[in-house]
């Protein structure tokens, strides 16, 4: 390693202690280990906090240890059973179908709350009287607590809650509908609780995204003739794609964690019916006490997630570099 | 294909008034340029025209038909902004066949008319080039190409000129006559520069401060200024402005400015001062090209000034003379046989002089000569 490719901490360093004069003195080796030995510390906590975990629950998956055997995880090599663990993965239905419904209602919610977060980004972009209140009562729901919104939406949703009672008031009929143990009602209420709190966070992403698109454009395509929908899908639409794709990226990455709400709403019932990967988990973790099995569905799920973010980056640096390339 | 009438225009932000009550027709197929300072109320007349901005007072017409509730993209004008707005995002083929496609035209006929308007822009060989590649040049060029392809009866161009080099902007000037005479359109044109007002427009508007100046040929706003505004606007060096006192010596009209000397004035021009209820004092106007220079002792009349400075631009020199205060500017020759220090007699031939009166600056000449036509009745 030479002194040109030093870490930023020691580059950062060797600046503060006089604009590399002092590095100069005392050579790169020393400076070298002086920057080690300062950002050790640091070093050391962050492989404690982030190796440590990752290579225990790594030799936990590889085992067939739960905390009823008596024994210490340390000792859970006894019990060493190689890759079953992650061969059951494939075998779980009911990891399956948690799966699956966590894939159809982030599928749902996050469409519900991209059409509507874009719609109210085209309403914004333009300036209307008191649009700085209606913008911060739109971002309001998104600083909600989850446990908190989860709550709301379960008092929301009683056969005798305010939304029946609003049904029943609209209509004149008596509404009684028991939303929270009826497997579609209670997968549409949890999707609309997430829509509820996630349309903001679109929201804010896509105005930002619209109000970077030029002025200038937007004019000049209007009077070439352009329509207001033919300027969104011929100027705006393209030129904020890139914006398009972190924004459901983010989402996306995020709705799959799927928890608080649903946890406090409907527990995943009635039955398994809005069980989500999240709560499948946490109730082989906690129900169960299976944790080498749900060490395994966990690195699992990381390597997953990770190569779906990959791919979502590598999405975005491509339409970078097809635009840098036009630059 | 389409004549212009602005009646009575008017546009105010808030406090600030941007047009005051403009009226100027704007003939078929005609090229007019609209000309004055930065913050004289052209791009905003030009926006009007567009229909980007709403007129505070006053009509528009095209062809006679008032157009105020008519859209920004149904009044068929074409527009060049001075920043070009290319879209950036697409190729130079699709930025050119932008105006086809939003007409859903059918492809065949897209493909033939980018292909046509490509060659009339000397676009051709960039056509598959993302637009963000061309040079401030193209760019210029396929901004007014993409406007120019919906056959608008109308064209608008905002400063188009003023972010290319100066070599492509002489080139460009010569292509802009060229391409109005193609397509047959009627143009506007907003510009600071006199040059390109003077070198392009069939007629000039001047403005400033919102208010119309003067609406006239070039020839006749730089020859008769209507006041002092575009005296000093028009030219580069600008017209002379001398003030002195018009005072009766040995039976004629003299005009008389101080130590510099004096001048007599003919018949034609004394009778037309005094129809135009000229007042003692007066400004007299003159081209720094129309001056003559004489030695002192010259025989002709005229004022007589010391060199101050001597400006050589190539095939012209500028002489600065007088006092910093009350300088004036000539304009000669290549050769110069003078020095700086030296005195000599400016000779001023009659019908190149020009009086205004200093108080309202408007100009006492235009009973006299063929009045120009103006822009304000």
């Amino acid at each position: 390693m030479s002194a040109g490719s030093e870490s930023p901490a020691v580059a950062a360093a060797t600046a503060a202690a006089g604009g590399g004069r002092l590095a100069d003195a005392l050579g790169p080796r020393l400076t070298r280990r002086i920057g080690i030995a300062t950002t050790l510390p640091t070093q050391l906590l962050l492989i404690f906090i982030i190796a440590f975990p990752t290579l225990v629950t790594v030799y936990i998956s590889l085992t067939a240890w739960t905390p009823l055997d008596g024994i210490t995880w340390v000792q859970a090599y006894t019990s060493w059973s190689w890759f079953d663990n992650y061969i059951e993965i494939f075998q779980d239905g009911r990891l399956g179908g948690a799966i699956l419904r966590t894939l159809f209602i982030v599928a749902v919610a996050v469409t519900s709350e991209f059409l509507l977060g874009f719609g109210l980004a085209l309403l914004f972009v333009d300036k209307f009287a008191f649009r700085p209140i209606y913008y911060s009562l739109f971002l309001l729901p998104m600083m909600v607590v989850p446990a908190v919104s989860g709550y709301m939406f379960l008092i929301l949703f009683q056969s005798t809650g305010p939304i029946n009672q609003l049904i029943s008031f609209v209509t004149g009929h008596p509404f009684e509908m028991v939303w929270l143990t009826n497997r579609t009602t209670a997968t549409i209420a949890v999707i609309a609780a997430d829509v509820w709190q996630w349309t903001p966070m679109m929201f804010l992403i896509l105005l930002a995204g619209l109000i970077g698109v030029p002025q200038d454009q937007i004019k000049a395509a209007r009077l070439l003739g352009a329509s207001w929908g033919q300027i969104l899908t011929r100027i705006s639409l393209p030129r904020i794609r890139a914006v398009i794709v972190i924004a459901i990226g983010i989402r996306f990455i995020e709705a799959l964690k799927l928890f608080d709400v649903m946890f406090i709403m409907t527990k995943g019932g009635p039955g398994v019916a809005t069980e989500t990967l999240s709560l499948y988990i946490y109730k082989r973790t906690f129900g169960d006490l299976e944790w080498a099995y749900v060490a395994a569905i966990g690195l699992t799920i990381v390597i997953v997630m990770s190569l779906a973010a990959i791919a979502t980056l590598s999405a975005v640096r491509r339409i970078k570099a097809r635009r840098a390339a036009a630059a | 294909m389409s004549s212009i009438d602005l009646i009575g225009l008017g546009k105010s932000f808030n406090a600030v008034t941007a047009v005051k009550d403009l009226t100027l027709s704007v003939r078929d197929k005609e090229f007019i340029a609209l000309l004055g300072p930065s913050g004289c109320g052209k791009t905003t007349t030009m926006n009007m025209i567009a229909g980007i901005e709403t007129p505070t007072t006053g009509e528009i017409r095209f062809n006679g038909i008032d157009i105020s509730r008519i859209a920004p993209n149904r009044r068929n004008i074409g527009f060049v902004f001075q920043n070009y707005a290319i879209f950036t995002h697409l190729s130079v083929f699709e930025n050119l066949a932008f105006a086809l496609r939003v007409r859903r035209l059918a492809r065949r006929e897209i493909d033939r008319r980018v292909r046509e308007i490509a060659a009339l822009m000397q676009l051709s060989d960039r056509l598959d080039w993302p637009s963000s590649r061309l040079s401030v040049n193209e760019m210029q060029k396929l901004a007014i190409g993409r406007s120019a392809i919906a056959e608008p009866a109308i064209f608008l161009l905002d400063e188009p000129l003023s972010n290319v080099d100066a070599a492509f902007r002489v080139f460009m000037r010569a292509e802009l006559k060229r391409i109005q005479r193609t397509l047959q359109q009627t143009m506007v044109y907003v510009t600071h520069d006199q040059t390109e007002a003077m070198s392009l427009a069939d007629r000039i508007a001047v403005l400033d401060r919102g208010l119309l100046q003067q609406f006239d040929t070039p020839a006749a706003v730089y020859n008769r200024p209507r006041n002092t505004f575009v005296a000093r606007f028009m030219g580069s060096p600008a017209m002379n402005l001398l003030e002195g006192n018009l005072v009766g010596l040995n039976g004629a009209m003299v005009f008389e400015a101080g130590a510099k000397g004096r001048l007599r004035l003919d018949l034609g021009e004394a009778e037309r001062l005094a129809n135009a209820g000229a007042k003692q004092r007066i400004l007299l106007g003159i081209r720094p090209e129309d001056i003559l220079l004489a030695r002192p002792d010259a025989g002709e009349e005229g004022l007589t000034l010391p060199i101050n400075f001597i400006e050589p631009i190539g095939p012209r020199t500028i002489l600065h003379l007088g006092d910093s205060a009350a300088e004036l500017k000539v304009v000669t020759g290549k050769r110069v046989p003078y020095r700086i220090g030296e005195a000599v007699k400016l000779v001023m031939p009659a019908e190149r002089r020009r009086y205004f009166d200093p108080a309202s600056g408007l100009s006492l000449d235009a009973g006299g000569e063929r009045s120009g036509q103006h822009g304000q009745a």
